[in-house]
């Protein structure tokens, strides 16, 4: 990643994911995706945000193409697509005894197995000192909270330094600091040239951290924009079945009312 | 060290809390070191100890010259072609069983995967009373290999069969569940075969099948030593260059494909690995029970779960525990050589109740 590099895109076009028959995602295109910008993914439950960060991710079967870079990421390798894509899942697994260093050193060997141990040292510790997670370098996994796993998940996930990261709901085990601290973390990788996709369900932090917002709904793009232009009350009340509306603060943050159902 | 865009990424923070954690991190990368050291000091005095004992009861000059060829031909014939091979088909197939059981645990995610859940021994048990009840073998085979080539191919064909399933499975979720459950409907199907030929097997081949379902040493030579060696050594190097994936994969599968991991390719390469490992075993041991569970269990324990480490603990402690088994074997009744099988089952039990338990206190 470079601060320097020029913007680049992904173009994502039809992409289509059914389970057993049942249509979860009807052939979705997506605008233009910038590299420096934080794109969100928002809708209800069932909507297919999660399903579309996986498809584009490589983790489920899907129809379509994203094309980033002259390449199309769904005709890519798993291991070249790592290269390119991080994916941080939603569920982590809370049953393993590798220490946080350790998790966190075996997904950077995974892409440079020849990389020295100091390397790997320095690497893995300076980005649990910015994700906040020092303190707990050395325990197992299966000893940490369930907002601590969802730390060291994103620390694996930043350490490789990807050119696109990809986040389902990175803030879902979080508390309000820590929440702040993650969206904060997101910014500063995509002002360094990173694109960020993430799916998120708080549509204050979606207000206030994302320069783009996609909306979907039964498995279609419903809204994409600037969120002060698309997170307009009768768009929430079509997507949510709420009365809701977005807010600013004197100091310009946003905040969002629900005054009840629609 | 800087890593771009992240805020406050100088890395001069905490100067003093990285050192402090890397010299932590360095003692437990030695600990594990010295626990491999330990591993191979303890199976060293176990093939040492399993060559002194013996129904024999020879002493130690006896055995020296025995080894050295001098002295009574005898005694060099015990050494040769009874003790050295037997004490060297035990460490063979004990590492192999559980290497093999350790890569199964991982990649099916389940601590109660072993060659033998998969219905491997199963199917090598059936292919073995075939030969020896129905007499059915491949042709031209010359009759001696027949119990094991025929324990070997049926073997084999079960590793198919999970291969097939595994391949159907994909790499979706559950699939690992999915592959443990056809496991143990193999084991219950071709137990049920095994049983068939029981119940018509005339006396005298009813017999020798028991002793071969017991798991035995006995028939360790030169081939059968240097066969499982050479497996042995064909997968080692590569269950070893899957160390880092097989490490991602115990954080689950889908964080590991989520990184990077080609779930289908590793649960591909890996099933073959520890199949191929199993088959061989079995078409020369009979089935040895327990072996494949405990043994890596052991080395979770002792090294964590950094498969770099982890797999050669896991492969030095089978042979560790298959090693003192067989010296069991030889000692629980005078003069009496037992089954391996039977030894392994009784001394891995009570093992494997402790580990857990000490396990669940660690944790």
């Amino acid at each position: 990643m470079s601060a320097h590099k020029p913007a680049e895109t992904l173009d994502v076009r039809g992409i289509g994911v059914s389970y057993g028959g049942v249509v979860i995602l009807d052939g979705v295109d997506l605008p233009p995706l910038k590299t420096g910008a934080i794109t969100a993914f928002a809708g209800p439950n069932g909507a297919g945000k999660s399903t579309l960060l996986r498809a584009i991710a490589g983790m489920v079967k899907a129809k379509g193409e994203a094309h980033f870079a002259g390449q199309d990421l769904m005709r890519l390798t798993v291991h070249a697509r790592g290269h390119i894509l991080g994916f941080m899942p939603q569920g982590i697994d809370g049953a393993s005894r590798l220490t946080v260093l350790d998790a966190i050193i075996a997904s950077l060997r995974v892409f440079s197995p020849g990389l020295p141990r100091s390397t790997c040292h320095e690497k893995a510790l300076t980005v649990m000192e910015q994700v906040g997670i020092l303190d707990f370098a050395l325990r197992p996994l299966n000893r940490l909270s369930g907002g601590q796993r969802q730390l060291a998940s994103l620390a694996q996930s930043l350490v490789r330094q990807p050119r696109i990261l990809l986040l389902d709901e990175p803030t879902s085990a979080l508390d309000l600091r820590h929440q702040i601290e993650v969206m904060s973390i997101l910014r500063s990788v995509a002002q360094a040239g990173c694109m960020v996709l993430v799916v998120l369900h708080d549509l204050a932090l979606v207000a206030n951290w994302a320069d783009e917002v996609v909306f979907l709904q039964e498995g279609r793009v419903v809204a994409s924009g600037a969120p002060p232009e698309v997170m307009i009350p009768d768009l929430l009340r079509t997507i949510y079945g709420v009365h809701a509306q977005v807010g600013r603060g004197a100091d310009g943050h946003a905040f969002v009312t629900v005054t009840g159902l629609a | 060290m800087s890593l771009p865009g992240i805020p406050g990424a100088s890395g001069t923070g905490a100067p003093h809390a990285h050192a402090r954690i890397v010299s932590a991190h360095g003692k437990a990368r030695l600990w594990r070191i010295c626990a491999l050291a330990g591993l191979v000091a303890l199976l060293v005095f176990g093939v040492l100890l399993d060559l002194l004992t013996g129904p024999a009861g020879l002493t130690l000059s006896q055995i020296r010259d025995g080894l050295m060829g001098e002295g009574d031909v005898a005694l060099s014939i015990i050494m040769w072609q009874v003790r050295l091979p037997t004490a060297a088909l035990a460490v063979l197939i004990g590492a192999s069983l559980s290497l093999a059981g350790a890569e199964m645990q991982t990649i099916l995610h389940n601590p109660l995967a072993s060659p033998f859940t998969l219905g491997v021994s199963s199917a090598a048990s059936f292919g073995a009373a075939l030969a020896i009840v129905v007499g059915v073998s491949l042709p031209f085979m010359p009759a001696q290999m027949a119990v094991p080539a025929n324990a070997f191919i049926f073997a084999f064909g079960a590793v198919l069969l999970i291969q097939f399933m595994a391949a159907m499975q994909g790499a979706g979720a559950g699939g690992a569940n999915t592959l443990v459950l056809f496991g143990i409907a193999l084991v219950f199907g071709f137990n049920a075969l095994v049983a068939v030929l029981q119940f018509i097997a005339p006396a005298d081949s009813l017999q020798h099948l028991v002793f071969w379902t017991m798991g035995s040493l006995g028939s360790a030579d030169g081939t059968s030593v240097l066969g499982m060696a050479v497996v042995l050594a064909l997968v080692v190097p590569f269950s070893l260059r899957a160390a880092h994936f097989l490490t991602l994969l115990s954080l689950g599968e889908e964080r590991a494909r989520s990184l990077g991991v080609n779930i289908a390719l590793l649960r591909f390469g890996c099933l073959l690995r520890a199949s191929l490992l199993a088959a061989v075993a079995v078409a020369f041991a009979g089935t040895i029970g327990f072996v494949g569970l405990v043994g890596p269990h052991m080395a979770r324990l002792l090294v964590g779960e950094d498969h770099r480490f982890f797999l050669p603990a896991a492969l030095l402690s089978g042979a560790v525990l298959l090693s003192f088994s067989n010296i069991a074997a030889k000692m629980v009744l005078p003069g009496v050589v037992l089954p391996i099988g039977i030894v392994t089952s009784l001394v891995g039990l009570p093992c494997f109740l402790a580990l857990l338990l000490w396990g669940r206190a660690q944790r």
